[in-house]
């Protein structure tokens, strides 16, 4: 079995992307990575390799990252419903990439988690289908139909997004 | 960005190649997570290769945390400081020669009365720098997690209050302050956790390790 360093030093970046990805803010990206690490620490030695070490991990990550969203405090950023852009505005391409990677979070907010963790295992981190459907624990279909829907509902949502712009 | 929604939604997909952590991000993250790491594998890194073990491995790691920490483009505790600028009172006793055992025992002061109490008997002496200050600050709480990590409620109680008087409003307070409760939950003290818990969540409403103290608490019902 791996130490817990030897998990960190592998996977830490999978882990704060994974965690940015599923829907937490940028501020708080670092307070969640450190949670779900010290849950790694806590719970590591209990695990016995019934499953691959990335399973294992992610099913951490979303229970650590379904806490953070369940919170209060959640809630309170979420009904404000502004993005902040910490760019200075003179950073034109900074700022545009600012403004992208903060539609992407409205973006995968309107998925449900289902199919948000399907497009962000597979089309964000590049993950085979068949990888992820043994992460989640369903049949490989399952992944192809929730990747379906999620692409048809982000371009439905990008349809939407430029007629506000066009009309706004 | 394009005016074609399909190039529009290529665009922003692709800006999720910003997710990637800065490796200052990382240093800030290993230094968080300090004494899980073990030490460091040549004075950086994020904690490489066996367990800390002996005074050798302790005082490596002490280094290494104090790197990381600088590596981090300014120092954690100043990062933390600006989270959690407000006081809280938190038990501690009046007298200074009972107060480990007291504290064990149950014990409500304000954290600075307590601190107050301490200046002038153990650090008297020039202020630590930031990341000294981060190092013994993990190292206080590293000895307390040891402790309840081996089931020493006690222990762990008198390792969270010696950092509470050295470190009143540190970096690591929240860590602490879930140690604290964790430690009064095997003591059985389960009325001192709820009141130590409710301080936590007024002092730190947006703390990460609220579901955690919570958690801990239900199950301890």
């Amino acid at each position: 079995m791996p130490t817990f360093e030897e998990v960190y030093r592998e996977h830490v970046r999978f882990v704060w992307r994974t965690v940015r990805r599923l829907g937490v803010p940028e501020a708080d990206v670092e307070d969640v990575c450190q949670h779900v690490f010290e849950v790694v620490h806590r719970q590591l030695p209990g695990f016995r390799g019934e499953s691959k070490l990335t399973t294992w991990l992610f099913a951490v990550v979303r229970r650590v990252v379904a806490d953070f969203r369940r919170s209060a405090y959640q809630r309170r950023r979420a009904d404000h419903g502004e993005v902040e852009i910490a760019v200075a505005a003179d950073q034109e391409e900074r700022l545009e990439r600012a403004r992208a990677r903060a539609l992407l979070d409205q973006l995968l907010d309107e998925l449900d988690d289902d199919k948000r963790t399907a497009f962000v295992l597979c089309e964000l981190e590049g993950m085979e289908v068949k990888d992820a459907a043994e992460m989640l624990g369903c049949p490989v279909q399952t992944i192809y139909s929730r990747l379906r829907v999620a692409r048809e509902k982000l371009e439905a949502a990008a349809r939407r997004m430029q007629v506000a712009r066009s009309t706004g | 960005m394009s005016d074609d929604p399909k190039k529009l939604l290529d665009q922003i997909v692709a800006s999720a190649a910003d997710d990637e952590p800065s490796e200052g991000q990382l240093a800030r993250l290993s230094a968080r997570l300090g004494p899980l790491l073990g030490p460091p594998a040549g004075g950086g890194g994020h904690g490489a290769g066996g367990a800390a073990g002996g005074a050798g491995a302790l005082g490596k790691w002490l280094l290494g945390t104090a790197a990381v920490a600088l590596v981090g483009g300014g120092s954690y505790v100043a990062y933390r400081a600006t989270r959690s600028s407000t006081s809280v009172a938190i038990s501690a006793p009046a007298d200074a020669g009972a107060r480990a055992s007291a504290i064990a025992d149950a014990a409500p002061v304000t954290l600075d009365a307590a601190h107050e109490l301490d200046a002038g008997v153990e650090h008297a002496k020039r202020p630590p720098s930031a990341s000294e200050a981060l190092a013994e600050e993990s190292r206080l709480l590293g000895r307390a997690q040891s402790a309840l990590t081996a089931g020493d409620g006690r222990g762990a109680l008198r390792w969270v209050e010696r950092h509470a008087r050295r470190f009143p409003k540190g970096a690591l307070a929240e860590e602490r302050e879930r140690l604290a409760i964790e430690a009064l939950v095997v003591l059985g003290r389960r009325a001192d956790a709820e009141k130590r818990a409710s301080l936590f969540r007024r002092r730190f409403p947006r703390s990460v390790q609220w579901p955690r103290i919570r958690e801990l608490l239900d199950r301890s019902r």
